[in-house]
């Protein structure tokens, strides 16, 4: 199950949004040794606002294992404000029902037989989060590669691929109705719903 | 099918796909069931653009981030014809990891491939690899083939993605690019860059990389000369 939480829900998710700062230092900081804040052992940038909302998949012992950040890009979001040179073939929305997905990461360390099924978990939930609030597509700079081979369908790549904190990465535009990754939904018996808005360890809450 | 029969195949086919099972049944009749075609930038993945591989693997490879530690991606940029990947574990020194990374990839099945590198201009680099799913000995008899095969295969589908014959000569920088520079040469910095463009300091930062990439550059300075000595930009 993959849990939503914003800065307002958080504290019902108990240690969720420390864990995944964690998360993000050791994978975008430790691993990947990119120079972001950091502080405590805890990622964070200007993007962790109010607006944004933090999809999570725990383990048993509540440790964020896998995490998407998506936000309104009627707020300001990272492509918009960094790296705009990557939308060449369309404007920049800002709108609420475009969002932009940032922090995409699963931790490596974890059990392989169980990492594997997270990624695809996470898109799930993101589709069904999208429906439920009727937003319309997701945005968001990454390695093709790795977007092309989970989503087969539906991807758009809005320009060239440039050197982005090391990596080759290129800006994309994903309508909601392609998000689902059915093949490994069917590899992986991934049914609906995956997302949910409550903790699913509900007697950890504060 | 003889060789000419397959460059004859290739040439007709039109789309990604069609060249795809074209090769994989080929480099199968020899005992290499696994196949990818992969784009570079340098020794980055740019673009897979096909594969056929065992279940699992590539979700590894991808989510793993194996591309960073791949003595094969790592060795296909300064290599100067097709190499075995025994050649790489026989004459390199490979860490811990990338020995873990090739046990990986044997439980995976993926073994006991060859590698087929291609230089193009800019950096723009191309990898073909075959590979047997048990562990087999590669089939050295039938390496010249392949690698013709593989050539072929490589060339028609660049063809296919309508990739230009030659890369002009000039070093061509944007107006931006331009922009950036005549600032850099009066002294400023990168914030004072961005500020006076109204750019992020890292869109000014992406911008010197590539300017440093395109003029050849180790630094913003030798940038600059540079650029004056090709007279982009003027005193």
């Amino acid at each position: 199950m993959i849990e939503a939480f914003s800065l307002k829900t958080a504290h019902y998710f108990g240690d969720a949004l420390a864990s995944q700062a964690r998360l993000r230092h050791r994978v975008f900081v430790e691993r990947r040794g990119l120079t972001h804040s950091s502080y405590d052992g805890m990622e964070y940038d200007e993007f962790d606002t109010p607006a944004a909302v933090y999809l999570v998949w725990r383990d048993q012992k509540l440790v964020v294992r896998g995490l998407m950040r998506i936000s309104p890009t009627s707020m300001p979001y990272m492509l918009k404000s960094y790296w705009p040179f990557l939308c060449q073939t369309r404007e920049l929305p800002s709108c609420s029902d475009v969002w932009e997905v940032t922090r995409v990461c699963v931790d490596r360390n974890f059990d392989p037989y169980r990492r594997k099924q997270i990624f695809p978990e996470l898109l799930c939930a993101l589709q069904e989060f999208f429906r439920m609030r009727s937003i319309e597509a997701m945005i968001g700079v990454t390695r093709p590669p790795l977007l092309n081979h989970f989503l087969r369908r539906g991807v758009q790549w809005l320009g060239d691929i440039a050197e982005i904190e090391g990596e080759l990465e290129a800006a994309f535009w994903v309508p909601t109705e392609h998000l689902r990754p059915d093949a490994y939904c069917r590899a992986y018996g991934i049914a609906h719903p995956v997302l949910t808005l409550e903790p699913v360890f509900p007697r950890i809450a504060a | 099918m003889h060789f000419e029969d397959f460059v004859e195949a290739s040439q007709r086919a039109t789309t990604f796909d069609e060249l795809r099972r074209l090769y994989a049944e080929e480099v199968g009749k020899h005992g290499y069931e696994n196949c990818v075609l992969t784009s570079l930038r340098g020794r980055k993945v740019e673009h897979i653009a096909w594969f056929d591989f065992p279940s699992g693997y590539l979700d590894a490879y991808l989510q793993n981030r194996w591309d960073l530690i791949d003595p094969i991606l790592a060795c296909s940029v300064r290599a100067s014809r097709p190499f075995l990947w025994s050649d790489v574990v026989a004459q390199t020194r490979l860490s811990n990891a990338q020995f873990r990374l090739m046990e990986e990839c044997r439980e995976l099945k993926v073994h006991s491939g060859i590698a087929f590198p291609f230089h193009g201009p800019n950096q723009q680099n191309g990898l073909m690899s075959i590979s047997r799913r048990v562990a087999d000995a590669p089939n050295l008899e039938a390496r010249r083939l392949l690698h013709a095969i593989s050539v072929q295969t490589w060339n028609r589908h660049q063809e296919l993605a309508g990739e230009k014959l030659f890369i002009g000569p000039e070093i061509v920088l944007t107006p931006r690019e331009l922009e950036i520079l005549r600032w850099c040469k009066d002294g400023k910095s990168r914030p004072e860059i961005g500020d006076i463009l109204s750019i992020s300091t890292k869109t000014v930062e992406f911008h010197l990389r590539s300017i440093m990439d395109k003029l050849g550059a180790n630094n913003q300075i030798s940038a600059v000369v540079i650029a004056l000595q090709k007279g982009l930009i003027d005193l």
